[in-house]
């Protein structure tokens, strides 16, 4: 589903470069339950981005389906992103003003569909994540754990090809955060949903079936499977 | 793989929920449109109603009227008379009658009290001119061959009785009062006030004070279509009977038309004065959108990971920028007409509904949100889904 070839990310001032991501060579395939681990700085958020379409590689090249996506314009980067791609971020990132139904609906408010479907689908998967009672109610009001609840059900509501986490847990408590492992264990079985997990938390870690240890923006597991 | 755009009926409740969440300088950003909005309707809403006024004013004199001042020494007015006159009202067929005007500086006493008011001599078509009403007793003829008079409303106050009757006397000569008048009609054309008037006769008036010359005249036609046409006829006669005089012509119908052209004038200058207050208030929007932009990075950099398109972003942005403006522009036209009807109320002038003021003030504040709403819903679209999610 997704292969990377010699894909690098090199940032530049004025006064220097970095290079956080060196010649990474991953294959993804549907199904899949990956955990990204690495200290701070080893790259692992942007090989995140990267994989969710948020940033350019400097070079190398990612293919999405057999396709290379280095070509794309924004607008069709963008349409990837609201089509295939999940993402659940580590401080949940939901939109305080608004209800949590529009939270989860927010994928599609930009697919031109009728604002009544647009609010069946947001509860049908608020409802999946055991949050429908809380649909009218603001993000601030919540607990992180149903906060973070939220942000799954808005990362699935667009029936993503791929779900991007990155640190999920990381806000929440331990069994917080060990209830919503279990939960992303539960769609990778039921739905066959591809995850990508970022985490620094090896018991964290422990849920996915693939895991890949990057060190100063490199791979040093071999392929990412356990050996 | 491109879609249009997203749904517009979320993107209208979402302008209006981030509205609604920021109150304050929400109401901030609508207070200067509509300080600004209000002053462009105000300006040109009382500049057309005061022109309205005016012009409503003249026509009322009847725009088939001209005026011919005459210019110069009495030694060379004086060959205009009142016979002259009447050959050049016969020769012309465009016009109806004509009425002259001539002036004596007397002081006039009333049972050996001194009234302060003019002397004026004309004919009886003067009274249809002058759209003048009667009081009481009638106006002067042309066949008055004794010393009659008819008073002006003011001159009627000062005596504080009935003057029918009575004899006012002004140099060494009487006049016995045959009527008095109700107040004038404001009249141009006429340069005395009526109403403080003592009106003779001509022909008795210049048979007693026979160096009086004639100092105005003022033509009815029969349609206001001839205006050029008689007046240059008139120019060629008069210059005729008495070449060193100069004479100046004047017309409703072009006061009219100086009127409407100044006001015209007057009225840009005003909508220019109201568009800078509309201005500022469209700085003020743009202020706040770009101080939203900055408090809301993180907001765009979670819908360019949904999957919100660059032109989405900008959408949201200005879409907020039209609604403020829109806001302020309908309370702007509300009050502006409200104020323009008051002061309208104050000022006597006619009270109407116009709609250029309205469709012009409530059009500019839109201008003025899309032009100022649109540099800081640009710069939000220009952000990159990375930079604006790593903001906290």
């Amino acid at each position: 589903m997704i292969k990377l070839d010699n894909l690098s990310k090199e940032y530049s001032s004025l006064s220097r470069s970095t290079k956080v991501l060196h010649d990474i060579n991953l294959e993804i395939c549907r199904g899949e339950f990956i955990a990204i681990l690495g200290a701070s700085g080893s790259g692992k958020s942007t090989l995140m981005n990267i994989i969710g379409l948020l940033d350019n590689p400097t070079s190398g090249s990612y293919l999405l389906h057999g396709k290379n996506v280095d070509n794309y314009a924004q607008d069709d980067l963008a349409d990837i992103r609201n089509s295939k791609i999940g993402f659940v971020f580590q401080n949940f990132a939901l939109l305080n003003q608004y209800p949590v139904w529009y939270n989860v609906a927010l994928p599609l408010h930009y697919r031109n569909q009728d604002l009544k479907e647009i609010k069946r689908q947001a509860c049908s998967y608020l409802d999946k994540v055991g949050l429908l009672d809380l649909a009218d109610a603001y993000p601030n009001t919540l607990s992180g754990g149903q906060q973070q609840r939220v942000a799954c059900a808005r990362a699935l509501v667009v029936e993503p090809d791929i779900v991007l986490a990155d640190e999920p847990t990381g806000a929440l408590d331990s069994e917080t955060g060990k209830k919503l492992m279990e939960f992303f264990e539960y769609l990778n079985s039921t739905y066959n949903t591809t995850i990508l997990l970022i985490t620094h938390d090896a018991s964290v870690a422990a849920c996915a079936g693939r895991k890949i240890i990057l060190n100063d923006g490199r791979i040093v597991n071999g392929c990412g499977y356990d050996e | 793989m491109s879609r249009t755009t997203g749904n517009t009926l979320l993107f209208l409740q979402q302008s209006k929920i981030n509205i609604l969440a920021r109150k304050m300088r929400s109401f901030l950003a609508v207070l200067g449109v509509w300080i600004g909005s209000a002053s462009v309707v105000a300006l040109l809403y009382c500049s057309q109603l005061a022109t309205m006024s005016v012009v409503s004013k003249l026509s009322e004199l009847g725009t088939n009227l001209i005026s011919v001042s005459l210019l110069g020494s009495s030694k060379f007015t004086k060959d205009i008379t009142v016979s002259s006159l009447n050959n050049i009202s016969k020769k012309y067929t465009h016009i109806k009658t004509y009425s002259p005007l001539a002036f004596s500086y007397d002081n006039v006493y009333f049972n050996g009290k001194r009234i302060n008011a003019n002397v004026i001599s004309s004919n009886e078509e003067f009274y249809n001119i002058s759209k003048l009403e009667l009081q009481a007793g009638r106006f002067i003829s042309d066949f008055d061959q004794d010393e009659f008079c008819v008073v002006g409303v003011k001159v009627q106050a000062q005596t504080g009785v009935d003057l029918i009757g009575s004899q006012l006397k002004y140099g060494k000569h009487f006049c016995t009062v045959i009527g008095s008048l109700h107040p004038a009609k404001n009249n141009f054309f006429i340069p005395v006030d009526i109403d403080n008037s003592v009106i003779l006769p001509i022909k008795v008036f210049q048979k007693r004070n026979i160096n009086s010359a004639l100092r105005d005249l003022v033509f009815s036609l029969t349609s206001s279509d001839h205006i050029a046409e008689v007046e240059g006829d008139l120019k060629t006669s008069l210059a005729l009977i008495s070449p060193k005089t100069r004479t100046y012509f004047r017309n409703p119908k072009e006061l009219i038309e100086k009127v409407v052209e100044q006001k015209q004038q007057l009225t840009i200058l005003l909508g220019i004065i109201g568009c800078i207050s509309l201005l500022v208030g469209g700085i003020g929007i743009m202020n706040i959108m770009l101080v939203s932009v900055v408090e809301r990075r993180r907001e765009i950099g979670i819908r360019l990971a949904v999957g919100a398109h660059v032109a989405d972003i900008r959408k949201m942005f200005l879409i907020e920028a039209i609604l403020l403006s829109l806001c302020g522009g309908i309370l702007g036209v509300l009050s502006g007409v409200v104020l323009s009807l008051i002061i309208a109320a104050f000022a006597g002038w006619p009270i109407q509904l116009l709609l250029t003021p309205i469709i012009l003030g409530f059009g500019v504040s839109i201008v003025v949100g899309v032009f100022f709403g649109y540099w800081p819903a640009h710069t939000a679209s220009c952000l990159t889904p990375v930079e604006s999610l790593r903001v906290e």
